[in-house]
This record gives structure tokens, sequence and C-alpha cells, in this order.
């Protein structure tokens, strides 16, 4: 494991138990985040991005559990962690940006409660050095400082994305998970986040999984990009190969989907064929087989391996998986 | 590199002043400028609120607004409200200076002074007992008074007093209601003050008395004290173990969940009374027993509403958000679950105060619960039911106060519900 991946999973499956059978929600994942890296993971809803981003802080409850994998974040594994230790590591070292701003803040507590308890959870620290940290945030995110004292119904969702962000900074948290921080902003709140975003990368060294279902915003701001399908990892690479360069055949059909301002009315929109699968009965094999433009006997049979196609280009596709079964010649990408 | 101003237009001081403004007034400003107020349901909250201010201070002083104790005899039995208790009182002649008992004492040598009184009529017996208290006094004084009135019996009330008339009395004593009717044709002759009690009651009792003579209206005033005792109490009791289980029960959500949610769904499926009563026949009568067995009455109520609140808050973002800054379960617990939770407890309090008083009353009444010597209004109706044909007013008060407080509570709970939490309108 090299010193430049700050967090790596490896073989991670978590299963869901509900009244019509266990449900594979991620399904034998393995993802490397680089330091300092923006990594945008996309896919459509239910395919497993939340759960992915839930499990890689053991957030997990209830109906939900992690059956397999590691999870190797700056040379530990947490799943050897006991649950104190993972509180400890919760907020100090990895933080957690929520969907809605809206309703990720106790309506009940002041913003500078949130900010302070969760310096003190982890630092003794006192009432008025922690307010100060807070106000010190506040200026550098853009809030002014005597809103600090506000309840969150009292601010725009902008501004309580922001303070759930500087949760996350108020400890120098190493790994940001931002779980579709911007669905439930408007655009221009949203473009202003993003910027926030890749400033805080820069000033501090944030290391930031960002998932979201906006192919949009992953191409604005991430440096690589992981397409999940139904609980696997299609195809991770950098931003520019896999979108100027889609290898898997759902990465291409996501990205015909796209809607562009240039479309004119005689183009229709690409529309993908079939539903997403059952993750209670998954189809055997390639899990996209059944929708697969391109799909080939072995798809059926056996599941590919997520491998290198070019460079760091890696695809979970038989295209570009050698087998003896395959009858069709294996594609090579030219790099 | 450009740092994000706070610049977005709803952000703009001049627009948010007014906000700021509105944030910093305090607690009862904001519940007056709550826009609920406006509604039709305003007098609905106004009413209760007074009716519940003014049960307490009764409770809390009731020496101030009742005229006699609870416990006292005061008057004769079964005085209607508002009617005049028949006293006997002293009658003499017009040119008499007496005025009351005691001025019909005479130096002991000298001869006992006459006073005739009806036959028949327990007007004697009140004579003789007055005269000798009246005596008893009069002997160690230094005038060398006595008073040992000659007892003359007479057949009828008219003969009696043309005695009086005719000079062969000193003086009578009748009951003052039938001397009244017919004063008119005696009029040589003068009423003096009644002989026995407190000269106070003349003027009769407000809501009458009872069977033996206790004012009804003091003990409706005294008997609040005991209602909200035991309202208070118990809610207070059901709430602090209920809400905890609750909190706790919904939290955990395991087996520890489904085995308390057993327990009290069992609870709950009792009829209320049929549970309490057992529980204070077990336990014998004592104020401290009705307010257990109430409490415990009460607990699944508190337990249910919790849990359901816990189980829902549990889910939302924020407390996810909190665990994913490392916070502790009963940090979560206490400053996401709990804060979050307590506006539904707060209104079902009152309406549970009200609940608990009406069971209280019906314990009493069924003689179960509180010792009889406690001025409580379970316990006047009880004993009011027996005559409920002859002394109407021994019953409907108790009833109409048991029917006052617990409506006042009921309104308070129900008023606030609209004003909280317009989404329990339904509860």
């Amino acid at each position: 494991m090299t010193d430049d991946i700050l967090y790596s999973v490896r073989n991670l499956s978590v299963d869901y138990t509900t009244r019509s059978g266990t449900v594979r929600a991620v399904d034998d994942v393995s993802l490397d985040i680089k330091r300092g890296e923006i990594l945008g993971l996309v896919g459509e809803s239910g395919c497993g991005k939340s759960t992915l981003g839930k499990a890689l802080m053991r957030l997990h409850t209830g109906p939900a559990e992690i059956t397999a994998g590691e999870l190797w974040f700056d040379g530990r594994n947490l799943m050897t962690l006991s649950d104190g230790q993972m509180r400890q590591v919760r907020g100090a070292e990895l933080g957690m940006v929520f969907q809605d701003p809206m309703t990720s803040l106790n309506p009940v507590q002041r913003v500078i409660d949130h900010i302070s308890e969760t310096i003190r959870t982890h630092e003794p620290s006192s009432e008025h050095l922690a307010r100060q940290r807070a106000e010190e945030l506040f200026e550098r995110l853009g809030i002014r400082s005597e809103r600090i004292d506000d309840y969150p119904h009292q601010m725009s969702g902008g501004m309580r994305q922001r303070v759930m962000i500087s949760l996350a900074l108020a400890l120098h948290a190493k790994l940001v998970i931002a779980d579709e921080p911007t669905t439930s902003l408007d655009v221009i709140v949203e473009a202003k986040f993003l910027d926030l975003l890749r400033e805080l990368r820069e000033e501090f060294g944030l290391t930031i999984l960002l998932i979201t279902h906006n192919i949009g915003v992953v191409a604005e701001v991430a440096d690589r990009v992981a397409v999940m399908y139904a609980g696997h990892m299609a195809e991770v690479g950098d931003v520019e190969d896999v979108f100027d360069r889609p290898l898997h055949p759902y990465t291409q059909g996501l990205l015909q989907s796209v809607p562009n301002i240039s479309l004119t009315e005689a183009d229709n929109l690409y529309r993908m064929g079939g539903e997403p699968p059952n993750l209670v009965n998954p189809p055997s094999g390639c899990r996209f087989h059944p929708r697969c433009p391109s799909a080939m006997p072995i798809c059926s049979r056996l599941a590919p391996h997520l491998q290198p196609a070019v460079d760091e280009h890696f695809v979970h596709c038989w295209l570009y998986e050698d087998h003896p079964e395959k009858e069709m010649p294996t594609v090579k990408a030219e790099g | 590199m450009a740092i994000p101003q706070d610049t977005a237009p709803e952000q703009l001081p001049d627009a948010t002043s007014w906000r700021d403004e509105l944030a910093d007034v305090g607690f009862v400003r904001r519940l007056l400028i709550s826009r609920h107020w406006y509604g039709p349901d305003w007098w609905f909250v106004a009413i209760s609120a007074v009716m519940v201010v003014g049960f307490i201070t009764l409770a809390i002083i009731p020496q101030v607004f009742a005229p006699y104790p609870y416990d006292t005899l005061v008057g004769p039995r079964f005085l209607a409200p508002g009617a005049r208790p028949d006293l006997p009182v002293l009658v003499v002649r017009s040119d008499s200076t007496a005025k009351e008992l005691r001025d019909l004492a005479a130096p002991a040598n000298a001869p006992r002074p006459t006073v005739g009184v009806l036959l028949g009529v327990p007007t004697a017996g009140a004579l003789n007992q007055e005269a000798q208290k009246i005596d008893e006094q009069l002997k160690n004084g230094a005038e060398g008074l006595r008073l040992r009135p000659r007892i003359e019996r007479f057949d009828t009330l008219k003969a009696t007093l043309q005695a009086l008339e005719d000079g062969q009395v000193e003086a009578v004593v009748v009951r003052q209601l039938e001397y009244e009717q017919i004063a008119g044709q005696f009029s040589g002759l003068r009423q003096g003050q009644p002989i026995t009690g407190d000269t106070a009651t003349a003027g009769g009792f407000l809501l009458g008395t009872n069977e033996i003579g206790q004012d009804v209206f003091s003990r409706l005033i005294w008997g609040t004290r005991i209602a909200l005792i035991i309202g208070f109490s118990a809610s207070i009791v059901a709430l602090v173990l209920g809400v905890p289980l609750g909190l706790f029960a919904g939290y955990s959500s395991g087996p520890v969940d489904r085995l308390l949610s057993l327990v009290m769904d069992s609870m709950y499926a009792f009829p209320g009374l049929i549970l309490a009563i057992a529980i204070t026949a077990v336990l014998g009568p004592s104020v401290l027993n009705v307010i257990v067995a109430i409490a415990v009455l009460y607990i699944p109520t508190y337990y249910r509403i919790v849990r359901g609140q816990t189980l829902a808050v549990k889910e939302e973002l924020y407390v996810d958000a909190a665990r994913s800054l490392g916070a502790r379960s009963m940090e979560i617990l206490r400053r996401y679950i709990f804060p979050n939770v307590i506006p539904s407890v707060a209104i079902i309090f009152s309406v549970n105060i009200a609940d608990a008083i009406l069971t209280g009353a019906g314990l009493s009444f069924l003689g179960l619960g509180l010792p009889p010597t406690i001025a409580d209004w379970g316990i006047d109706l009880a004993r009011g039911q027996r005559f409920i044909q002859t002394a109407w007013w021994m019953i409907t008060f108790p009833g109409l106060a048991i029917m006052l407080v617990v409506l006042a509570f009921s309104m308070m709970g129900e008023g606030l519900t609209e004003i909280f939490n317009p989404k329990l309108r339904e509860r």
C-alpha cells in the first residue's frame, strides 16, 4: 500500500436484511482514495453509493451490516477498531456532509453548540476556545460570525451546508465524505459550494469523497471518478479519461443520458433500456448484462473483475478482460 | 483566492433585520406573537389558563377562600344552599334590656328567671346547654352573677309567646324562622340574638351543609388541594418513569424494546380504573398509594408516545450527522433526541393531570385509596349519593368541581397542542 493512498477499501460487502431477503447493496467493492484528491462517486439512485459512503465511517446500524472487507484508513484497518475507538476516528479524522442540509442539523440546538460539542467530544477544550475556533471557521467559510448563535432554521440551505462543512473541519478531518451535498441547493449556491470545496482542499489538504448522481458536478470538481452500478464498481479512473473515453457500456450510456443544452429537438436524449436490477435477486454474472448493448454469452455466467484497462483506468467488464471461454476478442483500449 | 461573502439576497442586513429582532425577543413575547393566537382558539387557552391558575391558587391557600375548616361541624345537617339555619333565638318583651341569653343572668340570691320554650322541639336542650356554659363562666366572675333559668314548657308557639307578653315568663327561646312568621301578631315582643352557635352561620351556607353539618363549600375548596396533589404527583411520577423507558426502548430497539413494549402494552390493555382499584386494594388507603396506583396506570402513555417519537427522531439526518461526528449514544439521547421529543410529552402531561384527577376521584368515590378524614371530592360524592333525593347539593357541587378542573387541564393541554405542535392535532 503506497503512502499516497489515504483510504483503501478492500472487498467491502454491505448487506441489508429485509423481509424479502438479504440485499447486498455493496458487493465486493475495492476502491482507493488518494491523499488530497476529490474523488467523485456516481451512479443511479439505489446503486449503493450512499451505503458505501456510510460504510466508510462504519455508521451503519439496524438492518444494514458490513459483512466482509477491510477498511484501511491512514494505516489502520477500521474494521478492527472497537466502537469507542471508532467514535474517536469519526469527526476527528473522518467527516461527513449529508444530503439534506435542512435536516442534518439538530433543530433545537444553536449552531455554535454543534461545533463546540464536536470539538469538546474529541479534545479537552474550554467553551471559550471552542467558540473562538468556531468563529474563525465561520469567517473562513463566509458566514458572518454573529450568525453563530442562530438556530439552524434561521439559516439558508447554503449556509447550513457550510455549517456542516465547518463541523467536519473543526477538528481537521483528513477525509470528508460528502453525500450528495448539493442535491437540495439551487445552482448558484451549488456552484459557490463546489468552489468552496476546491478551496478547502487546497487550503487544508483535505481529501473529499463526493457522492452524487450529478455527472456535471463530478466533471466540474473531481480529480477522479468512480462509477457504481448495482453494488459493483463499474469503472474508476481520472475524470478526463472516464468522461472522454468511457470504457464500460454502463458509463457510456450514463454519459449519453445527461441532458445537454446543445441538444436540439430532433435529437432524442439517450435512454438506457431496462430497469436497475432488484438486488434481492441480482442477475447472474455481470449485473449489467440484461441492459448491456454489447452483452456476450459469458456475461450472464461469470462476473468480470475490476482490472486496469489503461494505466490507472479500471473497468469491470468482460470486453476488456481475457477468459478462455470468451468468444469475442478482448478490446484493447487506446491509451 | 476569493473568500465567498455572505451576500445572497435573503441574507442582506436590511432583509434580515426583522428576523434578527424576532430571534432576540424573549420566550413570552414569542409565545404572544405566535400566529396561532390569531386563530379562533386563543380564548380557549386563555380561559383554561385562568381556570388552571385559579385552581392552583385554591389548592395552595384554601384557608383564605374557605369560610370554615373542612372537618368542623359548623351548622345544622342537610341545610340547602343559601337557606338560613333555623336557630333557637331569644325573644323578650320590648321594654326588656336583654339582648342575649347572658343578659338574663341575675345575682345568686335573686329569684331565678323563668324562660319559656315550646314543647317537643330541641330548643329546651339547647337552652339548657348554653345556660350551663354561661353559668360556668359567671360562677368564677367577680360580680357574683349566676344564670340558672327555670324552664317552663308550652303546648303551642302562640301560647309560648302569649305567656311572654302576659309577663308569665321573662323570656322565651323559640326557633327563629317559626317566630318570624307570626311575629306580627305580638307587637310587644322583640327578637334578641340566637342562643347557640356561631352567629356568622346565621346567614346560611353558600352551597349548603352535608349530612353531619359540615360546610359543602369549604370542603370543596379544601378538596382542590388533594385533587391537584394527586393529579400532579401521579403525572410527574409517570413522566419520570415513562419518558426514560420510552427513550431507552426506542433508541435501543432490540429485545429490550420488545420486552418493555410487551409489558407496557399489557398494562395499557387493562381498563384503567380496574388496575388502579387492584393496586390500591393491595397497598391500602393512603395518599401515597393512590399516587403510586395512578402513576403506574399512566406510565404506558408516556412510554408509548416517547418511544414512537424516539423511533422517528432516531432516523433523522441530524442524528446520523451527530454520530458521524463521534457523539456517544448517551449524548445523542440527551442532546439530540430528548429535546426533540419533549414537546409532545409536555402536551400529554397537561391532559394527563386531568385524567389522573378523574381517576383519583373515581377511586375515592369507590371508597378505595384515600383515608376518609381527608377533604376530597370523590369522598364527598360517595357520601352524597345516599342522599341524592333529599340533598342534591351534596353530590352536585363536588361533581361540578371535578368536571371544571378536568376541563381546565384538558383544555389547556389541547390549546398548547394547537399552539406548539399543529401536527399533533389528531391525538
